[in-house]
């Protein structure tokens, strides 16, 4: 294959400052997200998803070669638009999932309300009025 | 024949007493509920004062839902018709018979009391009038059949009816998509002429941003509800729980 791209990006290595940064970012957001669920404040439904989200970066990051051999198999002209790529797919797709849970959570908000005008006024009857 | 009279409400307490006394006045062998769409007045407090029962939706729901509201009362009650007037006073009780009647004979499943049938005074703002044309020219296609006031607020449905759109109801746009699901559905719609007087008070619940919206919302509602594969009618109209059980888990 005929590469278009400057060979030495290639067989660059990432600079090893950005290397650590990233992987001590990772692991931070692993961190936070076990606290979360500990507290119950997320549900493991989505803690899976992120801790999958921050391991799988944290090996990008560490182990560039991966990345860049990912890059080349895409045809893309940097590494940076591939992880741009995957990380604005990533968003778009948990956004749909959240306004489809919303969505949801909506409709079953309405069913309760409806049944909790039926229900008081079943009590008012039953109570007389106040 | 046993009907009840649904008045949904949302910010009427000026005039809701008075409506409340029109529909008495003129039907009193009807019985009444308020639907107060959590009012931040007191519509609520006076419908009560008035003497009618009120069902106090306890957050906001849209004419959508506090109409389905009224519905699912009228399903658990288990009335044979329901005639849904606005609150504001723009419906003259004194027609309420003219739309029961097709369904009284059997000859409809849903009376839609329309403004547009006969000339009549009554003119609808611009974007209200674009809206309705173009869902009329809409529905003719998709339904086969004309509708020429596709919003009014005016109807009357029978059991069946009102049992299906109790389980089944498109309430964030409600008024073509419910016509065009119950088309779909196999009920059949009818229009009667009536008058409309101009709202004692309050504002119509489409206001200048939503009547630019509409069409698109519109358009789209019905589109969905033309692709969605629509809920067959239940043989059975009994209505034994509150709310439709068994809705899956939102997952």
């Amino acid at each position: 294959m005929e590469p278009r791209i400057p060979v030495e990006w290639l067989h660059s290595e990432l600079p090893l400052r950005a290397q650590i940064i990233a992987v001590v970012g990772c692991v931070l957001l692993f961190l936070s997200v076990l606290e979360l669920v500990r507290r119950r404040r997320l549900m493991e439904e989505y803690s899976i998803l992120w801790m999958v989200v921050s391991i799988g970066t944290a090996i990008l990051a560490a182990w560039s070669g991966l990345l860049l051999f990912i890059t080349r198999l895409m045809g893309a002209q940097s590494a940076n638009s591939v992880i741009f790529f995957f990380a604005i797919l990533f968003l778009m797709g948990l956004v749909l999932h959240l306004t489809v849970r919303v969505s949801g959570l909506a409709e079953r908000n309405k069913d309760l309300a409806q049944e909790v005008a039926l229900l008081s006024r079943r009590l008012e009857e039953l109570e007389g009025p106040r | 024949m046993k009907a009840l009279v649904i008045i949904p409400a949302y910010g009427e307490a000026a005039v809701i007493d008075r409506v409340i006394e029109e529909v008495r006045r003129a039907r009193p062998d009807l019985d009444v509920v308020v639907v107060d769409d959590c009012s931040p007045d007191a519509t609520g407090m006076r419908a009560r004062a008035a003497g009618a029962p009120v069902l106090s939706l306890p957050v906001n729901l849209g004419i959508g839902g506090a109409v389905q509201t009224g519905f699912k009362y009228a399903a658990v009650r288990n009335y044979d018709a329901l005639v849904q007037v606005d609150g504001d006073g723009q419906h003259d009780p004194a027609e309420i018979g003219r739309i029961l009647g097709p369904l009284a004979d059997g000859r409809a499943d849903v009376v839609i009391g329309s403004r547009f049938l006969e000339k009549t005074g009554y003119r609808a703002p611009l974007t209200r009038r674009v809206g309705i044309l173009l869902f009329s020219g809409i529905a003719h296609r998709v339904m086969g059949q004309r509708i020429t006031d596709s919003t009014s607020g005016f109807r009357a449905l029978n059991r069946r009816a009102f049992v299906y759109l109790a389980r089944n109801y498109p309430v964030d746009f409600p008024d073509a998509e419910t016509l065009v699901l119950l088309k779909r559905a196999g009920f059949r719609l009818i229009e009667v002429p009536v008058n409309m007087r101009p709202r004692l008070s309050g504002r119509s619940s489409t206001t200048t941003l939503k009547s630019f919206y509409y069409p698109f919302k519109q358009m789209l509602s019905i589109l969905v509800v033309l692709m969605r594969q629509v809920p067959p009618p239940m043989e059975e109209h009994s209505f034994p729980q509150l709310s439709p059980r068994g809705r899956p888990p939102v997952r």
